[in-house]
């Protein structure tokens, strides 16, 4: 079965002399991946989860996190298990700076 | 390189989000985003549909239908950020039972009060309101008729209502639901400053060393504004926060100083940090002289109840409630000085030590703090007094008006100051915080509208309880509801919101979206086209006016509420509606459609359509054959244009991410009162409060008085009802999209555990909360996000099928007519 699958991204911020315990817990959630962190009491995470469900309760579940003062969600995309797979040719993708301009610019 | 999807998708997601939170990606994965179906989305900015905060949202279309959102940014207000509910933005409009015709209350093909709801054309609905609302005219006059409005009309919606009830009918009793949300804001600055709406702006978050927030739970309520207060927190480790509320919420997770306040008492504590202040000698004397007046309100104001309810009787001052006579610094000093520490926790139950620890912030000149607040201080029985009071503690210590050193009143919908504030949709007002009890203000407005001079009423209409009172008693007998539900909204429902709406002498039309409990007691549902839908505007709560285009067409025949309001206005002729000396008086009226006179006038009708851009729909002006949103904007703009209220012009709008007015020489204003910042403030004058003629502001001498109803022997609990972060207002729109629905989807009642056990209640456990006006069965929590103490429980109002509102009471505050919907006793028992 191809299921649907969601991936999104979180800023996730939290006392700095939480950082260790909240990073500790994180990392236990299959779900979630850290990109980035900074000790001052951020993370940058993204979720993959089965459905719209599990990520809100993920989301429940991280705010949950003695310390976590706020998780904000960013980014989402829904996309599916072989769609997700399939491979991408890096260069033919636009950079980050390209799509910024592209997505903000308005209808002119 | 290859890569999977899998891993392009979560680059850019990560990407996107380090981007937003300013903070710096290790490696390659910095340079990645998108796939190729992100190209075939059409993306356009639109300011969000929910609260007072006024994020920016990209939208993406496909299709003739929004697909996507994401935040803005380029958006000042939330860099790229969006809440829960902005991210699911784009579902709003596509619920299932989306209201697609208008449908009227009809048994055997003829229109029946106790009819069922059936399809009905634009024609035969207009017919039948056309009918209704000239054999009242006639019978009664223009009192018997009333329209409630909504601090989430757009701009020109709510400017075109209010132009055809105030000169169209000649009536006044149009009131928005923002009554319930903002008039006691809109009090506070009105008798303080003599000019609505903050100084400050958002930009102040970057700037205070401490925050200090007043009953509000931004953390649920405002997150984009709780994000940009956490990063400078973190971010700056001598920040302190202060939250002040009547029970513990997520803000508490932030705060250095929390505090648990008895209700009510909130007037205590804001007079003991002023007396705090004077005390220990810390008053900005130099302020003080040059920039305020001291004056003592009138006590013993009443609670706005029906003037036969022995509350209402017993008051000394009812009827003088926005009394006040001068009166020094000396006399001041001394009227707080019975507020001591020690009193204040008596009365507040927080511990002298922290009331000190807060008063602090506020005394030390070289902390800069930001007060937060918003319903906790609004919905107050003596809510204009406590705005009052946040005003006196910055006035005396000359914290206010410069970055970081502002008083700053959050708001709860997404223009309640652009729509319902500066347009003026309230029963008292009109454009630019002009009233229409002032005969040269009425004579401004008929000059811009170019009417004949006695066309406004000079008497003050009825506000929003009012009006539910006055439809119970038969005194307003042809009602319009536009973009709210007040029947989930508004006090004592049971008792004096539904007998009127199903008052037979009465006919209620409900301009809607989807079906509310609202629409369901109304006799004809009117379908409206939402957010997108339509050309827009909204001001948010900085003073930032924002527009957007149409960018999808709406459901059916649904259709936007001014396009509704302006289509209405066709059916009438000056002859049904205006007295025969009026017209007499000014023949060249005669025989005119209340359309000819209001919206065909040479101004709301000057643009054509070809000024539209290129490219975008607007169903409005394809109607009515010119551009009517920049029409009813350019005359709206020219009540404020040079009276410190200047808007830029229109097409500018369109263009940037939303400007603060006062926006003169095409810059927009950040702080205002404060040379150097604004525009207004006379070369030498350093501050200037313009809004009053002296210059001064105004410091109030006011007391405790005890709230309308309070716990007693049978009825032991405080009640306090609210938001929850993923549902907005009444859920009429956040229940529809799955995900928020499924997130929380039922209403449950925060208890103490304690309060629990004592009863015999677990967690999970159904119950009745009952009041002395009516009850509701929901569920027992007593853990979660909101933990209560001993003797008060929290319920939230968005679920429609716990009513809430049956057991609140409907006493409001004696000056600005808003509802206390924190405070009244109920008890709870098992079912």
């Amino acid at each position: 079965m191809n299921k649907e699958i969601h991936i999104s991204s979180l800023i996730i911020q939290c006392m700095a002399e939480s950082f260790d315990s909240v990073q500790a817990v994180l990392q236990l959630f299959p779900q979630v991946e850290i990109h980035a962190e900074e000790k001052i009491g951020k993370f940058i995470v993204t979720l993959e989860t089965e459905g719209s469900k599990k990520m809100m309760s993920v989301i429940e579940d991280i705010n949950k996190i003695p310390g976590v003062l706020n998780a904000a969600m960013v980014y989402h995309e829904i996309s599916s298990e072989d769609e997700l797979e399939e491979k991408q040719d890096l260069e033919s993708l636009p950079t980050m700076a390209q799509v910024n301009k592209e997505s903000i610019t308005l209808n002119k | 390189m290859k890569l999977t999807r899998r891993d392009v998708i979560k680059a850019q997601a990560a990407t996107t989000a380090a981007a937003v939170a300013g903070v710096s990606m290790p490696g390659a994965a910095s340079n990645l985003i998108t796939s190729s179906k992100e190209t075939e989305l059409q993306w356009n900015k639109a300011p969000c549909r929910f609260c007072g905060t006024g994020c920016s949202v990209s939208v993406a279309t496909k299709e003739g239908k929004v697909v996507a959102t994401h935040g803005d940014t380029l958006a000042p207000v939330n860099k790229g950020l969006n809440c829960v509910k902005g991210y699911f933005l784009a579902k709003i409009m596509y619920g299932k039972d989306r209201v697609t015709q208008p449908l009227l209350r009809k048994t055997n093909g003829k229109y029946d009060k106790n009819g069922e709801f059936t399809p009905v054309s634009w024609d035969e609905a207009f017919d039948i309101m056309a009918e209704k609302w000239k054999t009242t005219l006639k019978a009664k006059g223009p009192e018997a008729i009333g329209m409630f409005g909504s601090g989430q009309w757009t701009v020109w919606e709510g400017y075109a209502a209010a132009k055809l009830m105030k000169a169209g009918f000649r009536s006044n009793n149009i009131d928005p639901n923002a009554r319930h949300c903002m008039a006691s804001a809109v009090g506070g600055f009105m008798r303080t400053f003599g000019i609505d709406e903050p100084m400050g702006c958002y930009d102040d978050f970057e700037h205070a060393d401490a925050f200090v927030l007043w009953g509000s739970n931004m953390a649920e309520m405002h997150p984009i504004l709780w994000t940009r207060l956490t990063d400078r927190r973190l971010s700056h480790p001598h920040v302190k926060v202060a939250v002040l509320s009547t029970f513990e919420h997520r803000s508490f997770d932030l705060a250095d100083i929390p505090a648990i306040f008895e209700p009510h008492t909130d007037l205590v504590l804001l007079n003991a940090i002023a007396n705090y202040i004077i005390k220990s000698g810390k008053v900005n004397k130099d302020f003080v002289n040059k920039h305020v007046n001291f004056r003592k309100g009138n006590t013993d104001i009443g609670y706005g109840l029906r003037p036969d309810h022995p509350l209402q009787k017993a008051a000394k001052n009812a009827d003088k409630a926005g009394g006040s006579v001068p009166y020094t610094f000396e006399e001041y000093a001394n009227f707080v000085s019975e507020y001591t520490l020690e009193y204040a926790e008596k009365m507040s139950g927080v511990p002298a030590r922290t009331i000190e620890q807060i008063a602090k912030l506020y005394a030390d000149p070289k902390t800069k703090v930001m007060s937060l607040w918003t319903m906790g201080t609004n919905q107050h029985t003596r809510g204009v007094w406590v705005n009052n009071m946040l005003y006196n503690i910055h006035l005396l210590t000359g914290k206010i008006s410069e970055p970081g050193n502002s008083p700053f009143s959050l708001t709860g919908q997404p223009s309640a100051c652009g729509t319902a504030r500066e347009v003026g949709t309230f029963s008292h007002r009109l454009p630019a915080d002009m009233v229409v009890k002032n005969p040269k203000h009425r004579e401004f407005a008929e000059k811009v509208w170019k009417l004949p001079a006695g066309t406004i009423p000079g008497k003050p209409g009825a506000h929003a309880v009012l009006h539910n009172r006055k439809l119970k008693d038969s005194e307003i007998n042809c009602y319009w509801v536009q973009v709210n539900n007040n029947m989930q909204a508004a006090p004592n429902i049971n008792e004096e919101g539904l007998p009127g709406y199903r008052n037979p002498d009465n006919f209620i039309v409900v301009s809607e979206a989807y079906p509310t409990v609202t629409a369901e007691a109304a006799d004809l549902i009117l379908p409206t086209a939402m957010w997108v839908e339509k050309e827009g505007a909204y001001g948010n709560a900085e003073r930032r006016t924002q527009f957007w285009h149409q960018l999808v067409n709406a459901p059916g025949v649904a259709k936007s509420d001014m396009w509704q309001v302006v289509e209405f206005s066709k059916r009438f002729k000056t002859e049904d509606v205006w007295p025969t000396e009026l017209l007499d008086a000014n023949p060249s009226f005669k025989g005119k459609t209340l359309f000819d006179v209001l919206y065909a006038n040479g101004q709301v009708n000057q643009f054509p359509s070809s000024d539209i851009k290129e490219g975008y729909e607007n169903h409005e002006a394809e109607d009515f054959g010119f551009y009517i949103q920049k029409g009813l904007f350019e005359e709206y703009a020219t009540f404020g244009r040079g009276k410190a209220h200047d808007l830029a012009n229109f097409d500018t709008y369109h263009e940037t991410r939303g400007l603060r007015w006062p926006v003169v020489d095409g810059k927009e204003t950040q702080w205002r009162y404060r040379e150097g910042y604004d525009p207004y403030v006379e070369e030498g004058k350093g501050v200037q409060f313009y809004g009053k003629p002296d210059g001064k502001a105004i410091i109030f001498a006011l007391p405790y008085e005890p709230p309308a109803e309070s716990p007693d022997e049978e009825y032991d609990l405080w009640l306090s009802t609210g938001r929850v972060l993923e549902h907005w207002h009444s859920g009429s729109m956040t229940q529809r999209v799955p995900e928020l629905y499924k997130a929380v989807p039922d209403a449950v009642c925060y208890v103490h555990p304690d309060d629990a056990k004592k009863r015999g209640m677990r967690r999970g456990d159904e119950i009745k909360v009952i009041s002395r006006r009516g009850e509701i069965r929901t569920r027992v929590e007593t853990r979660g996000r909101n933990k209560p103490p001993l003797g008060l429980i929290f319920v939230p109002w968005f679920d429609a099928s716990q009513l809430i509102n049956k057991c609140t009471l409907d006493a409001t505050d004696p000056l600005s007519k808003q509802t206390d919907f924190k405070k009244c006793a109920v008890k709870i028992e098992k079912v």
